[in-house]
């Protein structure tokens, strides 16, 4: 028997979604449930939390935005990442309003979902997550598997539905 | 020789996954009944030749193998009329004592160029007139009524029948010849009374026998907006019986008083759809939506047969397009009624599969067949599900469509649990259940629903009662998400 990471709730091995929760269990959804260290939890803005930060990033150095650019249309994007950024297409009737927007450049026609992918930061690493688009989500021409978080990295290639975006860390 | 275009399991009336035994025992019957020295009435020396053939062919296993993979072949993955493709959550399985889970999705599709037929369509109407229905639901059923009359053609044919706590005729079952009069006939219905289902189902199966004969199009379409007492047990078997007789029922429920589980097994006993219609307006438009959905007919009869070996079950059955809907599956057949030369089915299967040694094994077959309305013969594809059983699979994904059509379908049972919860009085249970639901729901952004499971996750900590419409939406819109 294999156990649901979230609830704990046993199932046959193969099993694809808990019946319980919903979690799709191949990748146990164990990334999303741990619970952040303290310290990586974004920063806020006093004193004495910089200067603490200012040392890590002597060894490694903390990333806190991404940098996006449609390789189709040249729109750049830059955003902090504060939990985790939902990429799509704005629909207001259904309440979707998604931190990367790309109604701008033409997200319908180029087979973006609404709800096509999340980035999100864990501990230091980025990471990008098909959330069940209709065309796909790829990495470096990589097709992603939906729900499964991928890192990425400085320079990566991602590709949702046709447009190409390219990603760097900041 | 006949035997050529013949099938040897069909002769031997056995499946196609008959052990050597099954295959020993059916020759022996089928010989005493044929064999010309037997004296019987039903000796016949050519029908005993085929039998024998088949059996001599079948019963050497490496022949059989042969036939086997010849067999399917001819009958694989592309017919004149339709196709599939069949994706399985993994290829290879692992060797463990254990039971496992595996999931198979059906896609089914017209061929390409496949023509589609305007078959005479021949139509029930079985309308609730209970005194609840009186005002603007009747109304907007009469107009909806007006219009599938306009809709149909002179050769299609139709009946009304109106029930309360008994069954009028209305329009006895008649081709479209005086259009203004069965509109006239029509108008005239009003409301009184209470619900009785069960008579107003038998008098519309019995208008619509009239004039159902194998290509046609037998529809009954039952809209009621109340709950019946006493005679829901009739209506199943009523149901059951039209569905052998290839007639398609199915409900449409107004408001949020009527009994959605009744009305969801009338329409499934008999391979149609529930709807719900949240607002009578909606009434015309899905109506003459299901009309149109009778025309360009691929193929009709058409079924989905599945075939276990020891040892593997099926757990539960779902159609995941157009709707999410569980299906009946007794004696292993699926009734999906008819295939659209516009649409396309896709069915999941949740199968259980019990500890196999290490090499290749046949889980499963699937046969999937339909009647071409041009020339009345019936078109099979057969496949057989394989899977290699290894101590250390090769890491593998499991295919997209597979993700997120289980990942619908299995958002589905659980709402489905949270009701059966509530209705056991177990209160927490059920708010914890909603709550995961709406937790899901957001994750899918559907905001709106996800409301909606919240408010209800609430009420039922609170012991409170669910309202009925909450239920109805959720439940309803489930099975709709990401298929429009």
């Amino acid at each position: 028997m294999i156990e649901c990471p979230s609830c704990g709730k046993k199932h046959r091995p193969g099993t694809l979604f808990c019946t319980d929760c919903g979690i799709y269990l191949p990748t146990g959804g164990t990334l999303r449930t741990t619970p952040l260290p303290t310290d990586e939890l974004p920063q806020s803005p006093s004193a004495p939390r910089e200067a603490l930060s200012d040392e890590a990033s002597a060894q490694q150095p903390a990333r806190h935005a991404i940098h996006i650019e449609v390789l189709d249309t040249g729109r750049q994007v830059n955003l902090p990442i504060v939990s985790e950024l939902l990429l799509g297409r704005e629909d207001a009737a259904h309440g979707i309003f998604p931190d990367i927007d790309m109604t701008p450049d033409k997200g319908l026609e180029r087979g973006v979902s609404r709800r096509h992918a999340k980035i999100f930061r864990q501990g230091t690493e980025f990471y990008i997550e098909d959330v069940g688009s209709a065309n796909g989500t790829f990495l470096n021409d990589n097709h992603l598997t939906p729900y499964l978080p991928y890192p990425i990295k400085e320079g990566d290639r991602i590709q949702v539905g046709q447009l190409q975006l390219k990603i760097s860390l900041e | 020789m006949a035997t050529q275009d013949k099938d040897l399991y069909d002769i031997l009336d056995i499946s196609p996954i008959a052990t050597e035994a099954d295959i020993k025992r059916a020759y022996r019957a089928l010989a005493r009944r044929y064999h010309p020295d037997s004296g019987g009435e039903t000796a016949s020396a050519q029908h005993f030749q085929e039998v024998q053939a088949a059996y001599d062919l079948l019963s050497d296993p490496a022949q059989r193998r042969a036939y086997d993979r010849q067999r399917q072949e001819r009958l694989t993955t592309q017919g004149a009329a339709f196709s599939w493709e069949v994706l399985s959550s993994q290829h290879q399985m692992r060797a463990i004592p254990e039971e496992q889970a595996l999931y198979l999705l059906i896609n089914i599709k017209p061929a390409e160029n496949a023509d589609g037929q305007r078959l005479p369509i021949n139509l029930a109407l079985v309308i609730d007139r209970s005194t609840s229905m009186q005002g603007k639901r009747l109304d907007y059923v009469k107009a909806a009524a007006h219009q599938i009359v306009d809709e149909l053609q002179d050769f299609d044919s139709l009946s009304v029948v109106t029930f309360s706590d008994r069954a009028d005729v209305v329009v006895t079952s008649q081709k479209l010849t005086n259009r203004p009069r069965i509109q006239a006939r029509i108008s005239g219905i009003w409301a009184a009374g209470g619900t009785e289902i069960f008579q107003g189902l038998s008098n519309g199966l019995e208008q619509i026998r009239r004039f159902h004969s194998p290509n046609t199009m037998s529809h009954l379409l039952l809209l009621t907006d109340g709950q019946t007492y006493g005679d829901e047990d009739k209506c199943i078997s009523a149901s059951q019986q039209a569905g052998t007789e290839h007639i398609t029922i199915s409900t449409l429920g107004i408001g949020e008083d009527w009994n959605h589980t009744l009305m969801e097994e009338i329409a499934r006993q008999a391979g149609g759809s529930c709807f719900y219609i949240a607002h009578p307006k909606q009434l015309r438009h899905i109506l003459e939506q299901y009309v149109q959905g009778l025309y360009g007919v691929v193929a009709r009869d058409f079924q989905l047969t599945i075939r276990l070996p020891e040892g593997v079950h099926l757990a539960d059955t779902f159609r995941c397009f157009p709707s999410i809907d569980r299906m009946l599956f007794e004696s292993g057949e699926i009734n999906l009624s008819q295939l659209r030369s516009d649409s396309r089915i896709q069915i999941m299967m949740e199968l259980t599969v019990a500890s196999q040694p290490e090499g290749q094994h046949r889980l499963a077959q699937l046969e999937l067949s339909g009647v071409l309305p041009a020339t009345g013969k019936r078109e099979r594809l057969i496949y057989d599900h394989e899977a290699e059983f290894v101590a250390r699979p090769e890491p593998a994904s499991v295919p997209t469509p597979i993700i997120n059509a289980m990942n619908r379908v299995n958002l589905f049972r659980m709402q489905e649990q949270a009701w059966e919860a509530l209705e056991s009085g177990a209160h927490s249970e059920a708010s914890q259940r909603l709550e995961a639901v709406a937790t899901r729901l957001l994750d899918m952004g559907e905001r709106d629903l996800a409301n909606v499971a919240l408010l209800e996750a609430s009420r039922a900590s609170q012991g409170m009662r669910t309202s009925t419409k909450a239920q109805k939406t959720i439940r309803f819109g489930t099975r709709y998400l990401g298929t429009k």
